[in-house]
């Protein structure tokens, strides 16, 4: 059977966004957005993540998550994630006075 | 006092500079031989330097006029800079973690700010991030705030969590404490108990 596959960029954005998900410290609404073609692709995503948490480390776990999935369901080659931390939320505490 | 003079300092700037190109212009005007008339009791005319250094400054013509161009061009090249540093808005880098790694400058101060915002006796803060990594502080402090507890939770919460997120040992930070001014306040008196019977305290 001959034929070729192409994934639609759409898609590749939400694949990213669900990996970007499933790392604990991250809140739900990253943006992303994914350059190239041919099976190699650039992703580049904006997150939110859970203060006062590591920021280096939730990167870290971001960038490997984004890689393992997109590679995993697409069979793309992640070339780099840039990630851009946009917001840091805090668990909401009662105030003391 | 400092927004009146930070407002001021660009127009003194262009004052000292637009009275710097007229008296550039006068004397260029006056190099040239074209004079303007001046009235007889004027000291436009007269040499302002003493004759005999005069004399001693004709003789070395070449080293005088070098003497005094470079640090002409000196002070023009200073007040400019001094004045494109008052007038440039205030940097807010975004802190770049890693390779391809950044934490924008709104974030980190958006949580920073959210945290001095929760200490006891802060009534509100602002902050800025003003270096790679560095935080300005600026907290308003209700009436009656403890001082030092404010002090103490702030580095051992507020910054200790900020060092955490950013990974560093070291946050260098600028604090500054201003006291709330005080709620005006409406005090019944107590010889005249029936013309406040109607106020109702909010």
């Amino acid at each position: 059977m001959r034929g070729t596959l192409e994934i639609h960029p759409s898609v590749v954005r939400k694949v990213v966004a669900h990996a970007v998900r499933l790392v604990p410290g991250t809140r739900p609404g990253a943006s992303v957005k994914v350059d190239g073609s041919g099976g190699d692709v650039a992703v580049a995503v904006k997150v939110a993540l859970r203060y006062p948490a590591p920021v280096r480390t939730a990167a870290a776990d971001v960038r490997r998550s984004v890689t393992e999935e997109v590679e995993r369901i697409t069979g793309y080659r992640v070339r780099s994630v840039a990630v851009t931390v946009s917001a840091l939320r805090a668990e909401t505490r009662p105030r003391v006075e | 006092m400092r927004v009146l003079l930070r407002v001021l300092s660009p127009f003194l700037g262009l004052a000292v500079a637009g009275a710097g190109a007229l008296v550039v212009g006068a004397v260029g005007w006056h190099w040239s031989g074209r004079r303007w008339p001046v009235p007889e009791w004027s000291w436009v005319d007269r040499p302002v330097l003493d004759p005999v250094a005069l004399d001693w400054a004709r003789r070395h013509l070449l080293p005088v006029r070098i003497g005094l161009i470079v640090p002409g061009l000196l002070v023009v090249f200073l007040g400019l800079r001094w004045a494109w540093r008052a007038v440039r808005p205030e940097r807010h880098p975004d802190l770049l973690l890693e390779h391809d790694v950044v934490l924008t400058a709104k974030a980190l101060a958006a949580a920073v700010k959210a945290d001095a915002e929760q200490v006891s006796g802060v009534g509100g803060a602002k902050v800025s991030v003003v270096g790679t990594p560095a935080l300005r502080l600026r907290l308003t402090l209700r009436q009656g705030a403890d001082v030092r507890r404010v002090w103490r939770e702030l580095d051992e919460r507020v910054l200790s969590r900020a060092r955490t997120a950013l990974g560093v040992d070291v946050l260098p930070a600028v604090v500054r404490l201003d006291l709330a001014k005080r709620e005006r306040q409406r005090v019944r008196r107590a010889g005249s108990p029936g013309r406040m019977a109607g106020w109702r305290s909010r």
